[in-house]
């Protein structure tokens, strides 16, 4: 890996970025869901 | 111009920063303000969520909505002001080795804004304001209370102008030279949403006075509504600047962390100032004055260039954090840098706390809520509160908490008192106010409603029955707000008992002169001296 490489290297916040990522859908998603069942369309 | 200015300067120990002395007076009376009023909001904070659980109901009617408005005035617009106008002090001053440009200026700002929060307090608590912080019309104040809060707008306003003319003063004179830092950058993007945020509350709060005064027969409920949040609103978006600009000086200050790309950090500050404004439209998502087009596209995709904006800083500075703390050997495994980092020192705990509270409570239930179908179903309920208490407090107010841990001994040279109980404070405050607003969330999700004193309806004719559930997790946000207040508590204690009563740290008087001259040269500076 290069000089210029290693400045950035940063995994563990890689890491972070993907369990919010998860947390961020499941919120999302279930939002939608519980949405959908109070909400009906005609 | 050099030599008048020079010996009003000393040399921070600590940062190696040159802090001019009548900006630091400003500065001091500025924070203590804005502590005085976080308690005062915090008083009436824990009283109104002993009244929201169910089990307790502490208040009567009256009082309840009283001291709503004066919480939402002192937490929302006094503490973050006040504290917000210290920041300013600081990063065009210290940060930049400058002199304020008219002393007398901040003072006369200062006594403007004091004199506002004084009259609107007033008024609130001898019952002649009880119209909740957004005094909806038809709802209508004595004019006092308007006036109160243009006062205070007004000397906000000028001391917003006064930090642009020291920046200009410090390019000017020579106390700095290029690109400003990060946080002063970062401060000047909330001061640009502070402007437009303070035109917007003059639009709205000017003929709500004259027409509380009787000058104007009607005010349109639909143009005061979406004129207030253009204030309401966008003064949240000034304390997010503000808030990231912070994050990254505690990232400096206690790990020594320098931003992976300083660029693409700037150019997420400018996704605030283009895209966050409008988005203060997602306050008026059921309201029927507004066309769907023009809702839906301020929020579900102007907010967006908002939320990338805190996507890029929420995780450029643990980036940033782990880069340093790698380089000091901290690389075992994918969290050693984390495990390792300065958990004890409250300024970093808070700072860290403020990134996750906010970023995992606050900014996905905004994104989620923000949406116009599912703000059909949450709007009018608690949890447009739950998010707001996890970006407000739970994000700004700590990261205010934190910094002041900071600001305590390197700007007020006092030594902390209390050291260890500072330790475990913004712990403390981050879990109760997590607590707190899961219990308001859930329980607004169970279809409690807000802005409503008794959710069970108990004299009404009719009956609106919520789970136990809801019933439970309104007990949860009480306790959270015990918890929460305690370590409030604590804090005003320590920074109270410090700014008064600390060890104080013996200034290093130095001479300071700006260090570039028009020409540019170092040598010239040394000359003048």
């Amino acid at each position: 890996m290069s000089e210029k490489n290693d400045k950035f290297h940063a995994p563990g916040t890689v890491a972070l970025v993907f369990i919010w990522l998860a947390w961020f859908i499941i919120l999302y998603v279930t939002n939608w869901l519980a949405l959908s069942e109070n909400w009906f369309l005609r | 111009m050099a030599d008048t200015y020079s010996t009003q300067f000393r040399t921070c120990e600590t940062t190696g920063l040159k802090v001019h002395l009548p900006g630091e007076r400003l500065f001091y009376v500025h924070a203590v303000t804005a502590v005085v009023a976080l308690l005062t909001g915090g008083v009436m904070a824990l009283l109104i969520a002993l009244t929201r659980w169910p089990a307790v109901h502490l208040l009567p009617a009256d009082l309840f909505y009283r001291f709503i408005t004066a919480h939402g005035m002192n937490m929302l617009v006094f503490w973050i002001v006040f504290f917000e106008m210290a920041g300013l002090i600081f990063a065009s001053t210290a940060v930049l080795g400058s002199r304020l440009p008219a002393v007398w200026f901040g003072w006369l700002n200062y006594a403007l804004m004091l004199v506002g929060a004084l009259l609107t307090n007033y008024m609130i608590f001898t019952g002649q304001a009880d119209v909740m912080f957004t005094s909806y019309p038809p709802l209508k104040a004595n004019p006092n209370y308007y006036l109160g809060i243009i006062l205070f707008a007004v000397g906000a306003l000028l001391a917003c102008f006064h930090f642009m003319a020291t920046l200009v003063v410090a390019k000017k004179e020579g106390y700095h030279k290029g690109s400003y830092p990060l946080f002063t950058f970062g401060i000047l993007i909330a001061v640009i949403l502070a402007i437009f945020t303070l035109l917007a509350g003059a639009a709205t709060y000017i003929p709500t006075w004259l027409w509380a005064m009787g000058f104007i027969d009607s005010i349109d409920p639909s143009l005061y509504r979406l004129g207030f949040w253009g204030f309401g609103h966008s003064a949240q978006q000034i304390n997010l600047a503000a808030m990231v600009s912070i994050w990254y000086l505690i990232g400096t200050l206690s790990v020594g962390a320098v931003p992976i790309n300083e660029k693409f950090s700037r150019g997420a500050f400018l996704l605030y100032l283009f895209g966050i404004n409008v988005a203060s439209v997602h306050h008026l998502l059921v309201d029927p004055g507004l066309s769907a087009s023009f809702r839906i596209f301020n929020t579900s995709y102007v907010i967006y260039a908002a939320t990338i904006g805190s996507m890029i800083h929420a995780f450029s500075i643990p980036a940033a954090i782990e880069v340093a703390q790698r380089a000091k050997g901290y690389t075992n495994g994918l969290f050693e840098w984390l495990t390792k980092a300065p958990w004890s020192n409250p300024a970093f705990s808070g700072m860290a706390l403020s990134v996750v509270i906010f970023g995992f409570g606050g900014g996905v239930t905004g994104v989620t809520q923000g949406v116009e179908q599912i703000n059909i179903m949450s709007h009018n309920t608690l949890r447009i509160p739950g998010h707001f208490h996890v970006t407000v407090v739970g994000g700004t107010s700590l990261a205010f908490m934190a910094l002041t841990y900071y600001a305590l001994p390197l700007i007020m040279r006092r030594k902390i008192i209390g050291e260890t109980w500072a330790k475990y404070q913004p712990w403390m405050f981050g879990i109760g106010i997590s607590i707190f607003a899961t219990g308001m969330s859930f329980a607004g999700i169970l279809g409690v409603p807000r802005r409503h004193y008794d959710v069970t309806f108990s004299s009404a004719i009719f009956q609106v029955p919520f789970s136990a559930t809801a019933t439970t997790m309104l007990g949860l946000l009480g306790i959270g707000a015990i918890i929460a207040f305690t370590a409030l508590l604590i804090f005003c204690l320590i920074a109270a008992l410090t700014a008064f009563f600390g060890e104080r740290i013996e200034a290093k008087m130095e001479p300071h002169y700006p260090p570039y001259l028009k020409d540019g040269s170092v040598e010239a500076a040394a000359v003048a001296s």
